[in-house]
């Protein structure tokens, strides 16, 4: 194959992986973002089944009992009558003081889109606002204004040495401006500019002011639709406050402690597991995800490396008459892509296996198990992963025994009916 | 993490205790110091010593060869047993392959067995204790070359010797930490040159010369080198290894500040107020005439009313044990941590027995066994010329001759008295002997400016925490980074002490990491006071996981002062606690609340007084 043949093929092939480099992060990243939702998804769904199956009403036994099996002790020693009571209370008046308020009696007179009083004096302060900043833009338009102002020209604070050409731009440039804008000295100008930011941080401070009130009306208008909302349905929203608030505690509480205060129930313990295995899915997806992008990337700048090594051998002028073996260009103008396809599509099998594994019921909290060796059946290697290697260190003797298959396998909690 | 260092002692001889109490005393210290670098170091003993539960207490992992004595009382072949003895210390080096190897007393090996296998270990420590005059001393030189380092134990009492490092045992152990700073001499005699073929003799600048038929090792502040070899400890050392050699005051297992103090210590040995306590003691036990001489002693004095007999049997002795109304007895190892509730005290003329005591400042009466290798009689003879203890004579028999032991007693009985013996004692013993050891083996394998911050490190204090708290080597490596600039340890050590039940070093840990880097010991002053405000308000809510949890994941802001920080923390964990919140939820509020303001200093610290609140009012807050 003649040189430039080959330098053409070469060339053409180093703009494909350049683009493909270029593209790694969009094809790896984006298929695992996608996974990565669902999981996400997943999580809060399991999150919320668990919510709801430690607090599936809303009575004192419940509330009593939310303690003993989530290790939250907010509720100790809650009334919930009186809570409920005291709730409506609050509500009530604070309907009757909003209510009462002046600026939501005059709700409308205030915030009418036409001709509400605080909506014209916003529209006036931004008319006037408009107005200044028109005028300022008349200064900061002006070429070199901005720089003579922040210089201080023609101020002490000038420090433009007579020795520099600066100097000499800034004195026409000033006097041309000064000219322009029918002043006598650049003085005049600097003070008719900054007569304009004061007037504009005025009327800023005004309609800040302005929009302020109109903020506060429109909170009072949806506090009370809010408060009028919650008091017609309290027991609903009580509820859902005490489930967020457990939910909350249940996102953050060390999973193996989760586990032993759900006391044997099969149903929190299979949420539980669930619970711990898809975090442990997102954690180890992700980390599966960037080190093959990782892997690729490595891979791919190698290979452009030394093809961008023999292109810029070969077109030196000592070269320009060669012909290159075939067999050797052929070598050379290999697609390295090719080898990574069939690792890829091995890369996410493995993925696929971790990412839509669902057989938490495996995994034993009293066992000391790695959720990844349980995933992937202790077939893969997973010291890339922080969380595994540190396992592995801290347990030189461990080794992964697949667990025997549960009694209750495939009878892990799936729905939200747990009657 | 750097890879762990592995030091194996060989304290492989007879039953005796003295050979494994010193290589016990050394890693001891070897291991503190390691741990103040920041350096994990394994450490195993072989020995042949019947007193395991010394090695158990000091949590040291001991491979251990039936003694002589055991061998014999078995009735087994003694050539079985050489031959046996031998494999097992060289399959035993083998398998460890130690990055140092520690020998005391014999470096060829008690069997002659270490000589094939010296050069497994990357280092060797040589251990030189004096021996009699004459023993085995051509075998003892031979092999001395195959060692790095080689450490010779001073005696309490002996004259300063012109040594390399010359120490003074009648000045306080720190003397030495003059001298650590600094890289040690490699030359032993500065303003000297030695001839190393010929050893001639040479001037040695400002010393005078010896007496006839003195060595060097006998002058006072110097003297002539001799025409032959050194001699030192009745060891001589060739010209080859002079420059390795290194003198260390006594080795004991503890110090004195390391002792119970005398009324926590007369209550655990159970004398009664007023009495005056007198140690009895033969030494480790083992000795062929230990029962008859306690027996003796015991006889003797226990008629005495006002004396309370607290008997070390030691954890060899294997006679019939002597309780009564005015007896203790004891057989348990470090008996020398109640040292400071004795009175006075009668013992065997051991190294260790003797230096513990005096160390203590107990006044002592000792009187001398037959040892093969321990002239125990020049060492009575020489603490009782420096007026250090009173000399006791026994028999043939090892039975104390009544007139003298009747004297002693009415000498103990003195105060007067023994607040001189008391005075002396302390005198003739420099301490610090194991540290020093420590450290001279230590610089084989550490780097010398990582052992140098480790030693100022190393107070007692500071120990003392550390091996209560257990915390492992790579938090300690982390601890030591982060408080560089503080090289005290007793500095240190109040701060640590200050960390608050249920909180741990990590714990610790992961607080200072989020501060700006700790210039100076102000900062670290400032960071501590932080850490214990915030420690206390957490130790208040939920438990050791949740709050390991929280300090980890607990937001924090670059922009904002760490001390406004801890502020508004301690505000909102008291909230927490108030409301009866979890430390989990607590979290999660935070975190909702502070999103996107760790840029904004104000806004971050007003963040969290508003999650303050929402924690404070909690389900109220619904709407």
């Amino acid at each position: 194959m003649h040189v430039s043949q080959f330098l053409s093929l070469a060339r053409q092939r180093r703009t494909e992986l350049q683009q493909a480099l270029a593209a790694l992060p969009t094809e790896l990243m984006g298929r695992h973002g996608a996974r990565g939702k669902a999981l996400e998804q997943l999580r809060e769904q399991t999150l919320d089944a668990l919510a709801e199956v430690n607090l599936p009403t809303l009575d004192q036994a419940t509330l009593d009992a939310v303690e003993r099996f989530t290790g939250y002790g907010r509720f100790r020693g809650l009334n919930l009558a009186s809570h409920l009571a005291a709730e409506q209370e609050r509500l009530t008046q604070r309907i009757a003081a909003i209510t009462a308020d002046e600026r939501f009696i005059r709700r409308e007179e205030l915030l009418d889109p036409t001709a509400g009083v605080l909506t014209l004096r916003a529209k006036q302060a931004r008319d006037e606002l408009a107005l200044i900043e028109s005028g300022l833009q008349r200064y900061e338009r002006e070429p070199d204004f901005l720089g003579l102002y922040q210089r201080g020209y023609r101020t002490p604070g000038y420090r433009q040495s007579v020795l520099t050409l600066q100097y000499y731009r800034d004195w026409k440039r000033g006097d041309e401006i000064t000219e322009k804008f029918g002043c006598k000295a650049f003085s005049e100008v600097r003070s008719s500019y900054e007569n304009l930011l004061r007037g504009k941080a005025v009327c800023q401070q005004t309609l800040n002011g302005i929009e302020k009130d109109i903020r506060q009306v429109r909170e009072l208008i949806t506090e009370l639709n809010t408060a009028q909302q919650r008091l017609s349905h309290l027991p609903q929203a009580v509820l859902g406050d005490f489930r967020r608030m457990l939910r909350e505690h249940l996102a953050l509480a060390d999973r193996k402690q989760l586990f032993q205060w759900a006391s044997g129930d099969r149903v929190r313990e299979s949420l539980i597991k669930r619970l711990d295995g898809v975090e442990k899915q997102m954690t180890y997806t992700k980390s599966m995800a960037e080190h093959r992008l990782q892997e690729e990337r490595r891979y791919l700048s190698e290979q452009l490396t030394r093809l961008d090594r023999k292109i810029t051998k070969y077109s030196r002028p000592k070269y320009a008459n060669a012909w290159i073996p075939p067999n050797e260009a052929q070598v050379w103008l290999r697609d390295p892509r090719e080898r990574l396809v069939a690792q890829r599509e091995r890369f996410w099998r493995q993925y696929d296996r971790v990412a839509t594994y669902d057989r938490y019921d495996r995994y034993d909290f009293a066992a000391d198990m790695l959720w990844w060796d349980v995933m992937t059946d202790g077939r893969l290697d997973g010291d890339f992963i922080p969380e595994v290697y540190q396992y592995r260190q801290a347990h030189p003797g461990y080794t992964y025994v697949r667990p025997a298959e549960s009694p209750y396998a495939g009878s892990s909690y799936q729905g939200m009916d747990v009657s | 993490m750097t890879r762990p260092l592995k030091v194996v002692a060989y304290a492989v001889n007879g039953a005796g205790v003295g050979h494994l109490t010193r290589v016990l005393a050394i890693l001891r210290w070897m291991r503190r110091l390691a741990l103040c670098a920041g350096r994990r170091l394994d450490v195993y003993v072989l020995t042949t010593s019947e007193a395991g539960a010394l090695a158990l207490r000091e949590g040291v992992a001991v491979f251990k060869l039936p003694s002589k004595t055991a061998v014999r009382a078995a009735g087994l072949p003694k050539e079985d047993y050489l031959r046996l003895a031998r494999q097992w210390v060289w399959h035993s080096l083998g398998l460890l392959q130690p990055d140092l190897l520690v020998v005391d007393t014999f470096p060829g090996g008690t069997f002659g067995e270490l000589g094939p296998v010296l050069d497994v270990p990357a280092r060797k420590l040589f251990v030189c204790r004096e021996v009699k005059a004459g023993f085995d001393a051509a075998g003892f030189a031979a092999w001395l070359p195959f060692y790095d380092r080689i450490v010779v134990v001073g005696e309490g009492g002996a004259v300063r010797h012109s040594s390399d490092n010359d120490f003074d045992f009648s000045a306080p152990a720190d003397s030495f930490a003059d001298s650590f700073l600094e890289e040690p001499l490699e030359d032993p005699f500065p303003g000297v040159t030695v001839d190393g073929t010929t050893d001639r003799n040479l001037p040695v600048k400002g010393r005078g010369a010896p007496a006839e038929g003195e060595s060097v090792a006998d002058a006072g502040q110097g003297g002539w080198l001799p025409s032959g070899p050194v001699v030192s400890n009745g060891v001589v050392f060739p010209a080859a290894v002079r420059s390795r050699v290194r003198r260390v005051p006594p080795i004991l297992l503890r110090e004195p500040e390391e002792l119970h103090d005398r009324t926590t210590a007369r209550r655990r040995l159970g004398i009664p107020d007023g009495a005056l306590a007198l140690w009895l003691s033969a030494g480790g036990g083992g000795d062929a005439l230990a029962e008859r001489t306690l027996t003796a002693l015991i006889t003797a004095l226990e008629p005495l009313d006002d004396v309370h007999l607290v008997v070390g049997a030691g954890p060899l002795f294997t006679g019939a044990p002597r309780r009564g109304r005015g007896i203790t007895w004891l057989t348990e190892p470090l008996a020398v941590e109640d040292f400071a509730g004795l009175d006075a005290a009668i013992s065997a003329a051991g190294f260790n027995a003797t230096h513990e005591l005096l160390a203590a400042g107990v006044p002592t009466a000792l009187f001398a066994q037959e040892k093969i290798a321990d002239d125990q009689a020049a060492r009575v003879a020489r603490l009782a010329a420096a007026g250090a203890v009173l000399p006791l004579l026994l028999d043939v028999e090892g039975t104390p001759d009544a007139a003298g032991l009747a004297a002693i007693i009415a000498d103990l009985r003195q105060p007067e008295v023994r607040a001189r013996l008391r005075a002396q004692a302390r005198s003739v013993v420099a301490l610090g002997g194991a540290r020093q050891a420590a450290w001279y083996g230590l610089q084989l394998v550490l780097d010398t400016g990582e052992l140098q911050s480790a030693m100022a490190r190393a107070t007692l204090r500071l120990c003392r925490w550390l091996e209560q708290r257990q915390p492992d080597t790579e938090s300690c490596a982390r601890l030591w980074a982060l408080t560089a600039a503080i090289t005290d340890g007793d500095e240190l050590a109040e701060w640590l002490e200050a960390i608050p039940e249920g909180m741990t070093l990590d714990d610790l840990l992961t607080f200072l990491r989020r501060l700006p880097r700790l210039a100076d010991a102000a900062d670290l002053d400032h960071a501590f006071g932080l850490w214990q405000r915030l420690a206390e308000a957490l130790g208040a809510v939920g438990d050791e996981r949740a709050r390991t949890m929280f300090l980890r994941q607990m937001p924090w802001s670059r922009r904002a002062a760490a001390g406004d920080q801890v502020r508004v923390l301690t505000t909102f964990l008291a909230a927490v606690g108030t409301a009866g919140e979890s430390l989990y939820r607590a979290l999660a509020v935070l975190e909702r609340h502070t999103a996107g303001a760790e840029s904004d200093p104000w806004q971050w610290l007003s963040a969290v007084l508003k999650a303050a609140e929402e924690v404070r009012h909690g389900y109220s807050a619904g709407a």
